[in-house]
């Protein structure tokens, strides 16, 4: 058998649902790969509780060891970056248990809340394009410490006394100011919401997204638009979640 | 590049605080595991600033193992190498083992199997790292729990045949040598004195456990043992001035606790290479 057959049962045997007998024969060390298979998936336990600590609590040990099963066994991290595992898996298995009737019908957000937070946490701030003062005609440069999450459930409170939350929409930016290690979350109507999600894919002046959000909404871009604007993008530059308009090239 | 000494400790979040706002003359350099780091900002990005004002830091890689069948991907090690000519380090450490196949990442360091095809994939897995972060690349000895098929010679046969073929460094783990020697019946004295000393740039020390079943599992959460210690002594007196690193990974311990291991090592390295701070 060649290396990679051989590697390839040694990591059926960590990842399988059930270590496979086969497999395990062909290795010929049946307590030691067993000890790996506890090593590996204990790690990645680990990681898992620890990065959504909150929603590994709802969905209680024995959701969490079924889907953990699944995970390993179907779509398993490929990330060579720890800190990402938590990430990979709580975007992976956020629609496996939106689809299961028996967990919360708010544990999928807030399992995709906290993937935002872990996330946040350790996005370089400092990786941005050259940013000018904030012009209407320029496309505005927004901290690269954010994520935009369109959610179902206000999972960013406290839950209610039932250990619920909220069921309604709610739009949130989870952002680190530079040089905090405090990610925090903000809650934004759907305007702002749609403006920050055209700005971060980028290439859109403040004017076109402006113009683009005004007319899905069917609103009139009028004094009173303008003004509320202008409001939203001082809380904005102010909180550090817009950086300045994208310098010259 | 930076020169590094004497007794150093792997920086880590959870005792990062202590070693900053501590005051510990043993400690002369530190470090870091690279995936912690490369393209992170936050918090991480501090710890690693503030460590690199102070001490040499070096890197020992957790994903690139060199029993890999797969070459690593660009996109990770142009970042990689960046940061180490960034942080100046004078060489850059992996393990003989494997972490995952078919591109998953398994997160653990598992065993090769110890035969011919096994050599030639590590000495090439060497060899592109070289080139590709353009630093002399040293590989670590891992502790192993379960042998990858039939062994055709032993793990010592196996390390020493990949590091005169690749022509690596070695990253000397006592701990693992400790682990194997009695996991697999071996004296670890005579494996370390079979290692060509010119060969090894780097030590680590380290905690580990023995299982209701006997098995010995080297896990980075335990206080370094007196055997480990000793053979530390054995070591150094064969290899030189090799700089001694103390990994702590899990179950930290008070900083004074760590400290006391800190200066233990440090006494032992002074004594047995004759190197005296004073
Ligand atoms: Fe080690």
């Amino acid at each position: 058998m060649g290396l990679v057959d051989q590697q390839r049962n040694a990591q059926a045997v960590c990842l399988r649902s059930e270590p496979p007998q086969q497999a395990l024969a062909q290795l010929g060390d049946r307590r030691g790969w067993l000890v790996y298979r506890e090593m590996v998936r204990t790690r990645l336990r680990d990681e898992v509780e620890l990065g959504l600590r909150r929603s590994c609590r709802v969905a209680g040990q024995q959701a969490v060891t079924q889907t953990l099963d699944r995970y390993l066994e179907q779509v398993p991290p490929r990330t060579r970056l720890f800190r990402e595992v938590a990430c990979h898996f709580g975007r992976t298995v956020a629609p496996w248990w939106k689809a299961d009737a028996s967990l919360p019908a708010y544990l999928p957000d807030l399992c995709l809340y906290e993937v935002a937070v872990w996330e946040v946490a350790d996005l370089d701030d400092r990786n941005h394009p050259e940013v000018v003062e904030l012009a209407f005609d320029r496309p505005p440069v927004l901290s690269p410490a954010l994520r935009l999450l369109a959610l179902g459930h206000v999972v960013h409170t406290q839950p209610a006394a039932d250990g619920g939350y909220t069921a309604e929409p709610c739009f949130l930016a989870v952002h680190r100011p530079a040089d905090d290690r405090m990610v925090q979350p903000w809650r934004l109507n759907r305007l702002s919401y749609d403006l920050l999600c055209l700005w971060q894919a980028g290439g859109v002046s403040v004017t076109q997204a402006v113009q683009r959000v005004g007319q899905a909404h069917g609103l009139p871009v009028d004094a009173t638009f303008v003004d509320g604007l202008c409001t939203v993008l001082a809380d904005f530059i102010e909180k550090g979640i817009i950086l300045g308009s994208l310098g010259a090239r | 590049m930076q020169t590094v000494r004497g007794v150093g400790i792997g920086l880590r979040r959870a005792l990062a605080e202590a070693l900053f706002t501590s005051d510990a003359p043993e400690v002369r350099w530190v470090e870091i595991h690279p995936e912690n780091y490369v393209s992170r900002g936050g918090y991480f990005r501090t710890m690693l600033e503030r460590a690199a004002e102070r001490w040499p830091i070096v890197t020992h890689g957790l994903t690139l193992g060199v029993g890999a069948v797969e070459p690593p991907e660009a996109g990770y090690t142009r970042p990689l190498r960046a940061l180490l000519h960034e942080l100046q380090v004078p060489w850059h450490s992996e393990h003989l083992c494997f972490s995952g196949t078919d591109g998953v990442m398994l997160h653990d360091l598992l065993p090769l199997p110890f035969d011919e095809q096994a050599i030639d994939t590590a000495c090439a897995r060497i060899r592109e790292l070289r080139d590709s972060l353009e630093l002399p690349v040293a590989i670590e000895n891992i502790s192993f729990y379960a042998h990858l098929g039939t062994p055709r010679m032993s793990e010592l046969q196996f390390l020493l045949e990949v590091l005169e073929r690749s022509d690596a460094k070695l990253l000397l783990d006592v701990n693992n040598v400790y682990v194997n020697a009695k996991n697999h019946g071996f004296d670890p004295r005579k494996y370390i004195s079979s290692i060509p000393r010119e060969r090894v740039v780097q030590i680590h020390v380290a905690g580990h456990f023995t299982r209701p079943d006997g098995l010995v599992i080297d896990t980075h959460g335990d206080a370094v043992r007196q055997e480990v210690y000793d053979l530390l002594e054995h070591t150094l007196r064969h290899a030189g001035e090799v700089p001694v690193l103390l990994e702590r990974d899990q179950n930290i311990p008070s900083w004074e606790q760590l400290h006391a291991e800190l200066r233990r090592l440090d006494e032992i390295y002074q004594r047995a290479t004759g190197v005296s701070w004073a």
